[in-house]
């Protein structure tokens, strides 16, 4: 008898997204080889067997792009839907991405196709309300963060943590030992890595006040040299041209993000997942986050966490130092950049802290128990 | 009530509109809210009613726009029914609350000129 196999639909959108996604279906698809995957992801997906309905590369779903793309989006909408309507896949899984993804949710929930969703948008920081379109669009949500799970629970959705995808890279990538030892060799010991993120707003917001704060680092500790992580090639003529605008030396380093935090001694970065890598190679930190006084003066009333890090979010308090910027306040930076480079209790505190959390959250098989928990859903369904 | 009340008013609202929204005041907002469009209807009835055009016209964008902007917003905060994140009228409704109050007050100021 030939063996039936099971359609699945799975959408991600960001880079991100589609490495975690890559993972899942590897995960899926050794426990269960009879699965066939369509959607939308970008080549890491396609490479784990995604048959795209659209290559998600050059699209961006936020803000302006959203705009400006919109016949695109359109388009893409109406073709998942019609696949949805014609092939009524066994479960649609959607990964992050909520501004296009919660259309998808909506078009399944409406064809009685069950709706997965991995790695949920950061409600809990922002627009909480957004909880109760949860409710209505997903049957079961897979969170990456163990806080999340009680947040979700208390709104009425099935929930089940299943750690973070981001370890399973860790574990799998490594280090290149090598480049942390050439890094040191060159610039010494104190190293002070940048780590802006990986969009063009945040290098252009938060990378003159990063390079603004190395002028004064370097005055008042002369031996301390600095390493910019530029994430990939596209950025790194607007990395190099705002360097330019500084007296400081600095050294960017495309890619290698694991060894610039392994090589430093102490990390400044942007808000994001980032402060989970660092935290990982338990590197003293500062987090930074900044938006104009209008954008803040709008999203003050639906902060509804006091912390922007993601690591003082996980362990519920302050364990590395951290601001959300209206304007340009280097002083503050300079003054814990100096305290966490030069007072060893300071930075000792930092680390064990951190080492705690890590021994709590930093476990691989993310992906794995994700794997698990979809398919014990689909195993009550019958496809 | 003279003009210059009701612009009085207009201004103190928007202030206290734009204060209890910052701390999350619901109440205390809506009230200024409700206060603040009321006082620019009436200010724009009495300053530019003779032109039909331009009175209906503020209507329009400046007040029916953002007030039903922050209805749907409100309907979707309750009931979650829209796919996409409508927090982006806020936007639309803090830059349309001060050009609001910019034209009734340079609407007065050429009536008082002209008088």
């Amino acid at each position: 008898m030939p063996e039936i196999s099971r359609k699945i639909f799975i959408s991600a959108g960001d880079p991100s997204g589609d490495i975690h996604g890559a993972n899942l279906m590897r995960c899926l698809l050794e426990k269960d080889h009879k699965i066939t995957f369509y959607g939308l992801g970008r080549e890491n997906m396609a490479k784990a067997g995604l048959h795209g309905l659209h290559d998600m590369s050059q699209k961006s779903l936020m803000w302006l792009h959203a705009l400006t793309g919109l016949s695109a989006f359109l388009r893409m909408k109406k073709d998942c839907i019609r696949f949805l309507r014609q092939e009524r896949p066994c479960a649609v899984i959607l990964i992050d991405y909520c501004g296009f993804n919660f259309y998808i949710a909506s078009a399944a929930k409406k064809l009685d196709i069950p709706v997965i969703y991995y790695i949920s948008p950061q409600l809990w920081a922002h627009g909480p309300w957004r909880v109760k379109k949860m409710k209505k669009l997903v049957d079961r949500l897979l969170v990456v963060y163990p806080f999340e799970k009680s947040f979700y629970e208390n709104a009425g959705i099935p929930v089940a943590y299943v750690g973070h995808p981001l370890f399973d890279e860790i574990h799998k990538e490594g280090v290149n030992e090598g480049i942390v030892t050439e890094l040191k060799k060159q610039l010494g010991e104190t190293i002070v890595s940048f780590l802006p993120g990986s969009r063009r707003q945040e290098i252009v917001r938060l990378l003159p006040l990063f390079l603004q704060s190395a002028v004064k680092i370097h005055q008042k500790i002369p031996s301390a040299q600095f390493l910019i992580s530029c994430s990939n090639d596209q950025h790194f003529d607007l990395i190099s041209g705002i360097t330019k605008e500084f007296t400081v030396p600095c050294k960017i380093v495309v890619g290698s993000v694991h060894e610039v935090i392994k090589a430093s001694s102490l990390c400044i970065a942007g808000a994001g997942t980032i402060i989970l890598q660092i935290a990982y190679y338990l590197k003293p930190m500062i987090i930074l986050y900044k938006i104009s006084p209008f954008a803040y003066f709008i999203a003050k009333p639906f902060l509804t966490t006091p912390y922007i890090g993601l690591v003082n979010k996980l362990a519920d308090k302050m364990i590395a130092p951290e601001r959300l910027m209206c304007k340009v306040n280097s002083a503050w930076l300079v003054n814990q950049a100096i305290q966490l480079l030069n007072n060893p209790q300071k930075r000792q505190a930092c680390i064990h802290e951190l080492s705690l959390l890590m021994d709590e959250i930093a476990k691989p098989g993310a992906s794995e128990h994700a794997a698990d928990e979809i398919l014990n859903l689909l195993g009550s369904k019958p496809s | 009530m003279p003009l210059y009340v009701l612009l009085l008013i207009a201004f103190a609202s928007l202030i206290a509109s734009a204060i209890s929204y910052f701390f999350a005041k619901i109440k205390l907002f809506s009230f200024a809210l409700l206060l603040f469009y009321t006082c620019n209807t009436f200010l724009s009835f009495f300053l530019v009613h003779n032109h039909a055009v331009f009175f209906y016209t503020i209507v329009m964008f400046l007040i029916v726009l953002p007030i039903l902007c922050l209805i749907l917003f409100a309907l979707d905060v309750h009931y979650g029914l829209f796919c996409i994140d409508t927090s982006f009228v806020l936007v639309i409704v803090w830059l349309l609350m001060p050009v609001l109050f910019v034209v009734s007050l340079v609407s007065y100021i050429l009536k008082v000129i002209h008088a």
